[in-house]
């Protein structure tokens, strides 16, 4: 009998407690980040230029050297480009160009066309279409000029920046000419 | 040769008494008459520690960011908050369902969370705040992802019983156009993930 009363009491002592020492739960939060098209341009060698006159300069003689002004796209879609003077003249017969100011600070102005090429095959681009002459819109799929009627901008460039591998880069290029 | 048998000797007959009224059932053709006498019983009561979490604000708790600008985040005013109420030490962290892996962030790269479109995916990262207001004892504690393993953020713990059983919390989304796996511009769209947020309770 003490030996049936020492098992029992052993058997009490040795039942699972029932009671937890830790609770647990979860929730979740959902993300969602919206991207929009994205484009954005950058001027490596800033957009400041300066056109120089050679002293001999004439509609026969020594040419103004163009201006270029590289550019770099980097987007996620397809970026469209263009290009307009932020002061235009209007030449004596009649077309508009870019107005650049002559060193006495406005005295004299110089015109100037604007060209530009998008996409380039590289950052350093430095060719330049060459026609008879500048103006006049677009003849190339790639390039554009001043309209040349009125204070307007060139025409649209496009690249698909995905294409592109999201990197496309531009040339713009200031053709001046004496007279 | 006669054996002579153990008997059981009184404190023995005293157990097999308790444990024989232990285990007996009474019924109405053994019901005694009491009267006058006090009876005592002892009852346990386990009290369990617990935990429970309520977003504060109504519908699906969403965190929600838009590129550009280039880096996006939450913080300080746009995350999702939270309160924790319970009776014990509550601890909470918080993952992403989803991991990735971009090499080029930092010195030698970085785990984050990944949110995905089609099969285009995008990093972010998270901070968990919690509590999000410090009292006397108690302190704001910030948690985030650590980085250098696919794992969630350190569990914060805090007393709720300091301040009446509640605490508030707040989670917030850190994005960037440039957490992609090779680095380039994400295309345009929705990328969704999900992030998973534990609470426990202790004593």
């Amino acid at each position: 009998m003490r030996n049936l009363a020492i098992f029992f009491f052993g058997l009490m002592l040795f039942l699972p407690s029932l009671t937890l020492a830790q609770s647990r739960s979860s929730a979740t939060v959902t993300v969602t980040i919206s991207v929009a098209p994205i484009a954005n341009i950058d001027f490596p060698n800033g957009t400041d230029f300066i056109i120089t006159v050679p002293r001999n300069a004439s509609p026969r003689g020594a040419t103004i050297q163009p201006v270029r002004i590289p550019f770099t796209v980097r987007g996620n879609a397809i970026a469209a480009v263009s290009a307009r003077p932020d002061v235009f003249l209007q030449a004596a017969d009649g077309t508009f160009y870019g107005r650049a100011l002559g060193p006495d600070g406005g005295l004299e102005a110089l015109g100037y066309d604007i060209v530009v090429q998008f996409p380039v095959p590289s950052q350093n681009y430095a060719g330049l279409p060459t026609r008879g002459g500048f103006g006049g819109g677009r003849t190339r799929e790639n390039y554009a000029s001043l309209p040349g009627f009125d204070e307007v901008p060139t025409e649209t460039l496009a690249a698909d920046m995905v294409q592109q591998k999201h990197t496309a880069y531009g040339t713009i290029h200031l053709v001046a000419r004496h007279g | 040769m006669m054996t002579k048998k153990n008997k059981p000797g009184p404190r023995g007959l005293a157990c097999l008494a308790a444990l024989l009224g232990a285990i007996a059932l009474p019924n109405a053709a053994q019901a005694q008459q009491v009267s006058n006498d006090v009876f005592q019983t002892n009852v346990n009561i386990d009290v369990l520690p617990f935990a429970t979490l309520e977003f504060t604000e109504t519908g699906t708790p969403l965190l929600y960011l838009e590129i550009p600008p280039a880096s996006s985040s939450t913080i300080p005013g746009s995350g999702v908050p939270f309160e924790v109420s319970g009776n014990a030490t509550a601890s909470i962290s918080a993952a992403p369902h989803e991991f990735m892996f971009i090499p080029h962030v930092g010195s030698s790269g970085a785990w984050m969370g990944k949110a995905t479109q089609g099969g285009e995916d995008l990093g972010y990262r998270l901070q968990v705040e919690f509590p999000d207001e410090g009292v006397v004892g108690s302190n704001i504690q910030v948690g985030q992802l650590p980085g250098t393993s696919p794992d969630g953020t350190t569990p914060l713990e805090v007393d709720l019983t300091l301040t009446g059983g509640m605490r508030a919390g707040i989670i917030h989304l850190i994005a960037n156009k440039a957490w992609t796996l090779d680095g380039g511009i994400p295309l345009p769209g929705l990328y969704e993930g999900t992030i998973i947020l534990t609470l426990t309770a202790d004593y």
